[in-house]
């Protein structure tokens, strides 16, 4: 077999044990306490505040302000979210599938 | 056994020639947007399974798929950054289309069927905009349901009084069965009249080198996966916007950056929001039939060329107008 074929199983393979890893990590029977977990982020994250005057119509207490919610753009911090490190091992999977099918090819296309 | 097996799925027949231009990025625009759009389809699907349409969860349910939701996040992000792929690839292919002067005969319902394409992609973005249910997508839905009043009787059937279901309810409809099925439809069209009128010649004619088209594939797999590459990064990196619940009368938003060009048309004349993509699309559509002219050779076509120049530079100034001014107050 191809060793370039051999490297592609073993990252499909490897891949495949960092998900199952990430998705059930009770699986192992380990005892962890549910307070040390990581959580999600509260859910506002990302969340831009604007103080704007409601009309009338759409507000009886007209004349105040009210906070409305509009989004924005938000970074992501490394390994904040659930599974990052598993869309990173996607990512990075993607990128060395990419470079070897490039590889790859690159001989048979130059002879078209 | 492979053998046996290529016969039987007629995977054979893709061995033609194609010239070797085929190969090249600007050629191959098309096929990214179709891989691009291959990413969409399963990463909507995924998102369709946590997604609730009802008014009152609507917004609720995106949240949950981006902060509770294994991996959610990441899926919402690739969907998000393969729109935005799409929109550039698409207008790339398009203007690509223009210079090489690909819509001429006998390519004009090549042309036509992409045009329709662009615009059902305009109706994706728009739709999954409304689809957040945050201040965004409820102003959205408030130009349309404007827009629609203003078109009387033939903008009843997308108004919220045809139905006695949600709108939102509808515009999911849309979004996740019509448009997809359209988009299909018009898809295997495209393709059909590209297989059947051939890869068109390069301007600038000779002889060109001749190819198999299995190669043609295999530059798509390997623009594809590097299109999915740069989808991944951008979604492990930046958050797609999500804002809370929407507030009723208030126009605190501006739209998507690929409808900001109607939004600053919009700020000079509110009505430009019903007659401006008429005045896009109907000479899109009937191009190849009023362009007359049989050169391809961009030398011979500087009328045609320098139009387009003009519009393309009013389409980029009206994009950046509506990034710096500040989000307005437009309908009544």
């Amino acid at each position: 077999m191809k060793s370039y074929k051999i490297l592609l199983m073993m990252l499909v393979f490897c891949m495949a044990c960092i998900w199952a890893e990430d998705a059930y990590p009770h699986g192992k029977e380990k005892h962890v306490d549910k307070s040390t977990e990581t959580v999600a982020e509260p859910k506002d994250k990302g969340i831009e505040e604007k103080a704007v005057a409601l009309p009338p119509v759409s507000h009886e207490g007209h004349g105040h302000t009210k906070i409305v919610k509009t989004g924005s753009f938000n970074a992501i911090q490394i390994g904040e979210k659930q599974g990052y490190n598993v869309a990173v091992v996607f990512a990075g999977f993607n990128a060395v599938v990419w470079g070897l099918v490039s590889f790859y090819w690159r001989e048979r296309d130059r002879d078209g | 056994m492979v053998d046996k097996f290529k016969e039987s799925l007629g995977i054979n027949s893709f061995h033609y020639q194609i010239p070797s231009h085929a190969n090249k990025i600007p050629y191959t625009l098309g096929g990214i947007t179709l891989i691009s759009l291959v990413i969409l389809f399963i990463s909507g699907f995924i998102l369709t399974q946590f997604y609730n349409p009802a008014v009152s969860d609507a917004n609720k349910s995106i949240s949950y798929i981006k902060d509770e939701v294994y991996l959610g996040w990441f899926i919402r992000g690739i969907h998000y950054w393969a729109v935005q792929i799409i929109t550039v690839t698409v207008s790339l292919h398009l203007i690509r289309v223009f210079l090489t002067a690909s819509y001429k005969k006998p390519r004009e319902f090549t042309w036509l069927s992409g045009v329709l394409l662009l615009s059902l992609a305009g109706g994706f973005i728009f739709t999954g905009t409304v689809l957040k249910w945050d201040q965004e997508g409820y102003e959205a839905l408030h130009h349309h349901l404007w827009a629609m009043e203003k078109l009387g009787a033939i903008g009843n059937i997308f108004s919220s009084e045809f139905s006695r279901v949600n709108i939102l309810g509808r515009f999911y409809t849309l979004h996740i069965s019509i448009l997809p099925i359209l988009t299909i439809f018009l898809l295997s069209v495209h393709v059909f009249l590209i297989k059947i009128h051939r890869i068109s010649p390069l301007p600038s004619g000779g002889e060109e080198r001749m190819v198999d088209f299995t190669s043609h594939i295999r530059q798509l797999i390997k623009y594809g996966l590097f299109t999915l590459l740069i989808i991944s990064i951008f979604a492990l990196i930046i958050e797609p916007s999500l804002g809370g619940e929407p507030v009723e009368g208030i126009e605190v938003t501006k739209p998507p950056w690929m409808f900001l060009w109607l939004y600053s048309l919009e700020n000079i004349w509110v009505y430009s929001l019903i007659f401006a993509p008429f005045i896009i699309f109907t000479p899109l559509i009937l191009l190849p039939f009023f362009d007359r002219n049989s050169s391809i050779k961009l030398g011979e076509r500087k009328t045609a060329i320098a139009v387009f120049i003009i519009i393309f530079l009013i389409m980029i100034g009206l994009i950046i107008n509506g990034m710096i001014t500040s989000a307005g107050h437009h309908m009544g």
